[in-house]
């Protein structure tokens, strides 16, 4: 099976497959959950370089909104949440952008691609609505408008790739007050994260949640303590969709095992008729 | 004995149909207010649980349980035991039926039922579900084609066309026989593609829920998921076919099959045994056996399939007793049955939680009657097609059976 996998691999490094590496200029974000203040300016943000609609200032002074956890969802790709601990901190959530993204590769119509600049983004035309990528994700981030009854979307954060392609910055890493936000290419990022856990040992746990999980992921979060199994979804640092496409390669190795059975049963079907007969009949 | 299948005499309203009727118009609004306002209208889905009781027990228990048509398939026309030709046109009727309402439950379920057809021209090989898609709907028109002969069949020589359509009488009539002939010399191909096609999609259906990671509770995530699908779905078949036979033959007053049905639950045993053993050769080598010793929903449910869906009927069925007990017979294949729709509904449902956490799902009473309704329309289709077209079997002495199409050289 794995030498299936690798060999279909290796045939058509043009469509993106099991070994399919992610662009390594790709860009992420690191997020400094010690510099985080809880502002929500980059929810507002993000509505308004979506074109969704925002709020006042004032909800977003009201701490109320904190008292229970949320999710990124239709109305909003991005939500900072509060987390109870000794020293209460606070967690912006949005989609990971992984470098081997599980929605990419379980989409029915391959609605989801990684772009060179390391967004994952959702083509809506495509899109058939059976929500699979939502089964998929790891990070539980792709959203849908269960109330509509037509064109209803797939929402979620497209790491501003269009203001990206601008030479732009995502909206809210430029609006974040206290740049607990950083943008940059991935590799820097990773060499920028652990030079601050080297000079701050104690300030830091000592792993950036997003390094190795699930194969890498383009946003990756440094903290004061390990985020993963209680703030974030502790997981594997092999690729989601690996063992899945692995099968599928495996079943469909160049056609042969499906043509191999039919020829199979055909013989079976032909010997049956023309060997000894049943008896008793 | 030999058997020749005719349309069977008996009124299409009964009490049990017009509760039948009734339940189904019910589901059918319910799809109805779906399509109005939406999935959020009706389901109880979320962001948290994307998949519900239509992927659950529409499709995957679906497609499970219309498994009947190609191994009853695989065993009269593939390994040529023409005694169970009798029992060919009911489970393709059933599997025809059954994949019908798959993609009807497929169509409802997504979000964009207009947009069903975009799989067929925007390919992700990487993707288990377009496997799956791909593959159902290939296999859809392969059983409509295993079906045209009895439809023909029912017409040859009794083509009448109402009114100013009579004259087309004949022409219609010659075009039957034609696509009969063809169709004849041909049907060994679309047999053998109908089981290739199955067992693809039987088992990419396992491989679905693989992708969902730690997001699956371990007693069921595996990677060899698809091969347990395609074991399930193998040893369901025959069962299958002995529950609606049995079922089929009381609603008709029809003497059953019991020779025939009996052995077919005496190969259904070791194709039990052989799921059993990869099931709990998977528990022992991943060690999974250790979320068993706290009670939990998952827990009992995990020992409910294996014990009533697999240990129960299997030895049951390796009883002669059973074997020739109509009531006891229809009780052990009715555990198979419910056995693999438990599993497909563990797998879908039960064993899947959200990366973070959230309310569990529970499906609203809408859902749930939508698939009651789908159900009991299945049924009425199925009652139908039995009354119109030569579908079950009667004995008819003097009336040799033989196997129609086998593989020309």
């Amino acid at each position: 099976m794995a030498a299936g996998a690798g060999l279909a691999g290796a045939a058509s490094p043009a469509s993106a497959s099991v070994s399919a590496e992610p662009s390594p200029t790709r860009s992420g974000v690191l997020v400094d959950t010690t510099v985080c203040i809880g502002c929500r300016s980059c929810e507002q943000a993000c509505k308004a370089a979506h074109g969704m609609p925002t709020q006042g200032p004032e909800a977003y002074e009201d701490d109320a909104v904190f008292d229970a956890p949320r999710r990124p969802d239709s109305t909003a790709l991005t939500v900072v949440n509060r987390l109870e601990a000794e020293r209460p901190f606070f967690l912006k959530a949005q989609c990971m952008h992984c470098d081997h993204p599980a929605c990419a590769s379980s989409c029915i119509v391959g609605a989801f691609t990684k772009e060179e600049s390391g967004a994952v983004v959702w083509d809506t035309s495509k899109c058939i609505g059976c929500r699979y990528c939502i089964v998929a994700c790891p990070f539980q981030v792709p959203a849908f408008e269960w109330g509509k009854a037509l064109e209803p979307r797939i929402m979620k954060c497209d790491f501003c790739a269009p203001r990206q392609r601008d030479g732009e910055l995502p909206a809210c890493v430029e609006r974040c007050p206290v740049e607990a936000l950083t943008f940059g290419p991935r590799d820097e990022l990773l060499r920028v994260a652990h030079e601050r856990i080297k000079r701050s040992p104690g300030k830091y746990n000592p792993r950036v949640y997003g390094e190795l999980e699930v194969g890498g992921t383009s946003w990756m979060y440094l903290s004061a303590r390990e985020l993963a199994g209680e703030a974030l979804p502790k997981l594997g640092t092999r690729p989601a969709p690996g063992v899945s496409e692995s099968i599928q390669h495996g079943i469909f190795a160049y056609f042969v095992p499906p043509v191999a059975l039919y020829s199979l049963l055909g013989f079976l079907m032909w010997d049956a008729k023309n060997g000894p007969r049943e008896g008793g009949e | 004995m030999t058997h020749r299948p005719t349309p069977l005499d008996a009124p299409f309203f009964t009490k049990g149909t017009v509760a039948l009727s009734v339940l189904a118009a019910a589901g059918m609004a319910v799809m109805g207010v779906r399509l109005l306002f939406g999935l959020g209208a009706v389901t109880n889905l979320s962001n948290a649980y994307p998949w519900g009781v239509w992927i659950g027990v529409d499709v995957a228990g679906g497609v499970a349980l219309a498994a009947g048509g190609f191994t009853t398939a695989a065993l009269a026309h593939v390994m040529h035991k023409e005694r169970y030709e009798a029992l060919v046109r009911p489970a393709l009727l059933t599997a025809m039926l059954g994949y019908t309402f798959v993609a009807f439950g497929v169509a409802m379920d997504i979000g964009r039922w207009y947009n069903i057809w975009h799989p067929l021209v925007m390919w992700n090989g990487r993707s288990a579900l377009f496997e799956v898609g791909i593959c159902v709907t290939i296999y859809l028109n392969v059983l409509y084609v295993e079906f045209l002969p009895v439809v023909a069949e029912r017409f040859i020589g009794r083509v009448s066309l109402p009114g100013p359509l009579a004259r087309w009488d004949a022409l219609v009539d010659r075009l039957l026989r034609a696509l009969d002939r063809g169709l004849s010399a041909t049907m060994f191909s679309f047999i053998l593609l109908g089981i290739v096609l199955s067992t693809l999609h039987q088992s990419s259906l396992g491989t679905l829920m693989v992708i969902a990671g730690p997001k699956m509770h371990p007693l069921w995530q595996t990677p060899i998921l698809p091969l347990l699908f395609l074991l399930s779905a193998v040893s369901v078949g025959f069962p299958m076919v002995i529950v609606e036979s049995l079922a089929a033959s009381r609603s008709f007053g029809l003497k059953p099959e019991m020779n025939l049905l009996g052995e077919l639950g005496r190969m259904t045993v070791p194709l039990l045994g052989v799921t059993l053993a990869f099931r709990l050769g998977d528990m022992f080598v991943r060690e999974s056996f250790v979320y068993l010793r706290e009670p939990s929903v998952p827990a009992v449910l995990f020992c409910c399939e294996l014990l009533f869906g697999l240990v129960v009927p299997m030895r049951m069925l390796a009883s002669r007793a059973v074997r020739e007990s109509p009531p006891l017979l229809f009780t052990a294949a009715g555990l198979v049955v419910g056995g693999v729709l438990l599993n497909r509904i563990d797998n879908f449902i039960v064993a899947y939680t959200p990366a973070v956490a959230a309310p569990r799902y529970v499906p609203s009473p809408w859902e749930v009657l939508a698939t009651l309704g789908c159900a009991a329309t299945l049924i009425l289709l199925y009652r139908a097609a039995v009354l119109v077209f030569p579908v079950v079997s009667r004995p008819a002495p003097g009336q040799g059976a033989r196997t129609k199409y086998a593989v020309r050289v």
